[in-house]
């Protein structure tokens, strides 16, 4: 039999889930995004802190080895959850610089050549796309945040003697939670702004812009009206501020109401919904 | 044949416009034909059975699933063909087609497999690991026609595929849709303002005039019919071959220069022709079949 003749044989198996057909576009995305060599070296070098982490811990718990080394003195902080709120903050600029390489190339190369017919030609619809792009993201960002992190903290919590870890559990929670909450911001927030305007190299541009101006402008808002809602439009700032609610910490968050810095997040992921529902058509109605 | 495409009242208003206005049809065929002028509401049909565009009115069901209710299992039976350009810059063909066919529900393995039948299908076997931007417009018309039969449908969509194509290139697309429709294996739905095209691929069609339905004709029928009309040219005899020819339970409209248009009834072929010319000591110089060509069912249908 011919290869040709063998093709137009209707597939008669058993469909696969709709889990897997959603994991297909991240699958597919995976192998594109790590052909840049830019991109694994800043997914690589993601992980020095978090290796650096876990090592700092190892070496607190382990004071023979401790002695032996220059930082003997140097690490008598306390792996408490101010030491994880710095850790998220660091991962967080790393998260913010791979959402600004990656997510580009993921949706607009769909968009700009006309593909996503295509997609939905197939069954799964516009919100299933959407779900399975932000994935590639979700997961690239997710291995680079609460996951390493929960590594430290699981390591802290098997060496440190009587239940640290159950009495630290809260820590644990919130980074997750503030991991997740960063992660879906940006990816949302970049996605919006790449299916926006197309060109994957003017989308780096606008999410640079979106992180820098915003922040500006609230700030001269802020001088000129003397009052620190302004800086509500910064994202990062907003950011900053939640950070410090989960953590304790102190970021430059210039004195955000915390309620503030939520519906600020949140207004910006609600805008990237509607961005995302106006731009990812099959077709678009020219009224 | 059961009813495969059922159009009941079918519109749809995009903005302000109505595109497609109470469509109304049953159309069984094999192979069936869109046909229209630019802006006809042709692919707007297309995209409104896939589901991009909810109907402002009416109804439709293809291959027995309601194109609303029943979206996703509609899309789970076709493979398209979209008119313009749609591919993803920076992968090769064959992992494009495998994509869109494991989106279509195929696991990798399956996929992968096809996706390279597919390919050497339509002819690019030898090029499918080079990237889609490096493709001719050729070369891209003929990778969405591989990505939209990879999965294996059940109805195939197929939206102008024929444009931008050479000569030869229009004939070897032809060829590979006629032998698609052949296998038997794919119902095929082929939207185009190209009249051939149509003729030579389809066997029902549906012709849109301003988002109307315009005509619906049977092509196989007109086929048939139109082989029962033989038009004639003869020399010699004595005049009475057209009585010869009434005697036989043929209708006869006599033409000019010795022409005459003749019906044949139901067991009477050309051979009796021949065999009465014969007796009747006349030549037959031309014998041709009436072909009243979809071009006059068109012009008709859009000066209706």
């Amino acid at each position: 039999m011919t290869v040709r003749a063998r093709n137009f044989r209707p597939y008669v198996g058993a469909p696969t889930s709709a889990l897997a057909r959603l994991l297909v576009l991240p699958r597919y995305a995976y192998r594109e995004v790590f052909k840049a060599k830019l991109v694994t070296g800043l997914f690589t070098a993601s992980f020095i802190v978090p290796v650096g982490a876990l090592l700092v811990v190892w070496l607190k718990h382990n004071l023979a080895a401790l002695a032996r080394t220059p930082l003997a003195n140097g690490l008598s902080f306390p792996i408490d959850e101010r030491f994880f709120g710095f850790l998220l903050l660091t991962q967080s600029y790393f998260a913010f610089a791979l959402t600004l390489f990656v997510c580009p190339s993921i949706v607009s190369p769909d968009l700009v050549n006309g593909a996503l017919p295509l997609y939905l030609s197939r069954p799964i619809n516009r919100w299933q796309y959407v779900a399975g792009k932000l994935l590639v993201l979700v997961l690239l960002l997710s291995a680079i945040t609460w996951l390493p992190l929960l590594v430290v903290f699981l390591l802290e919590a098997s060496l440190s003697p009587g239940s640290w870890g159950f009495t630290n559990i809260s820590i644990a929670g919130s980074i997750v939670a503030a991991s997740l909450l960063l992660v879906v911001l940006l990816s949302l927030v970049a996605m919006a702004i790449s299916a926006w305007v197309r060109n994957p190299s003017i989308a780096r541009a606008l999410l640079f812009a979106g992180a820098v101006i915003p922040a500006a402008i609230g700030r001269i808002l802020g001088r000129l009206l003397e009052t620190e809602l302004g800086r509500l439009l910064d994202l990062g700032a907003a950011w900053g501020r939640v950070l410090e609610g989960f953590f304790g910490i102190a970021v430059r968050s210039g004195g955000l109401p915390l309620t503030g810095a939520w519906l600020a997040l949140l207004s910006a992921s609600a805008l990237a919904l509607l961005a995302l529902h106006r731009k990812l058509r099959a077709f678009e109605v020219v009224r | 044949m059961s009813a495969f495409l059922e159009l009941s009242g079918l519109s749809v208003r995009l903005g302000k416009r109505d595109v497609l206005r109470d469509l109304r049809g049953t159309l069984s065929g094999r192979s069936i034909g869109l046909l229209g002028p630019n802006g006809a509401g042709k692919t707007t049909l297309l995209h409104t059975l896939l589901g991009f565009f909810p109907p402002s009115a009416g109804s439709a069901r293809l291959a027995g699933f309601d194109v609303v209710r029943q979206s996703r299992d509609v899309r789970r039976a076709v493979g398209y063909m979209p008119e313009n350009d749609a591919f993803i810059a920076g992968i090769s063909g064959v992992r494009y087609v495998a994509q869109f066919a494991e989106l279509s529900g195929l696991p990798p393995a399956q996929a992968l497999e096809r996706a390279h039948e597919a390919l050497f299908s339509v002819g690019l076997g030898e090029v499918r690991y080079r990237t889609l931007e490096t493709y001719s417009l050729g070369m891209k018309q003929l990778v969405k026609l591989a990505q939209a039969i990879a999965h294996g449908p059940r109805v195939l969509f197929l939206d102008e595929p024929t444009n931008g194509l050479d000569p030869p290139g229009r004939q070897r697309m032809l060829r590979f849709i006629q032998e698609i429709r052949d296998s038997g294996e794919i119902r095929i739905i082929l939207s185009s303002h190209l009249l051939r095209d149509v003729e030579e691929c389809c066997d029902e069609v549906l012709i849109l005039k301003d988002g109307r339905v315009a005509a619906l004709c049977n092509l196989e029928a007109e086929r048939k019919a139109n082989r029962r009309l033989i038009e004639l040219e003869t020399a010699g005899g004595n005049g009475s071959f057209t009585d010869a020819l009434a005697g036989l339970g043929c209708s006869v409209a006599p033409g000019i220069r010795r022409r005459v248009k003749v019906l044949l009834p139901e067991g009477v072929g050309p051979r009796d022709l021949y065999r009465l010319a014969s007796e009747q000591g006349v030549q037959l110089r031309h014998l041709t079949y009436q072909r009243d060509s979809l071009e006059e069912i068109f012009l008709r249908a859009m000066e209706g």
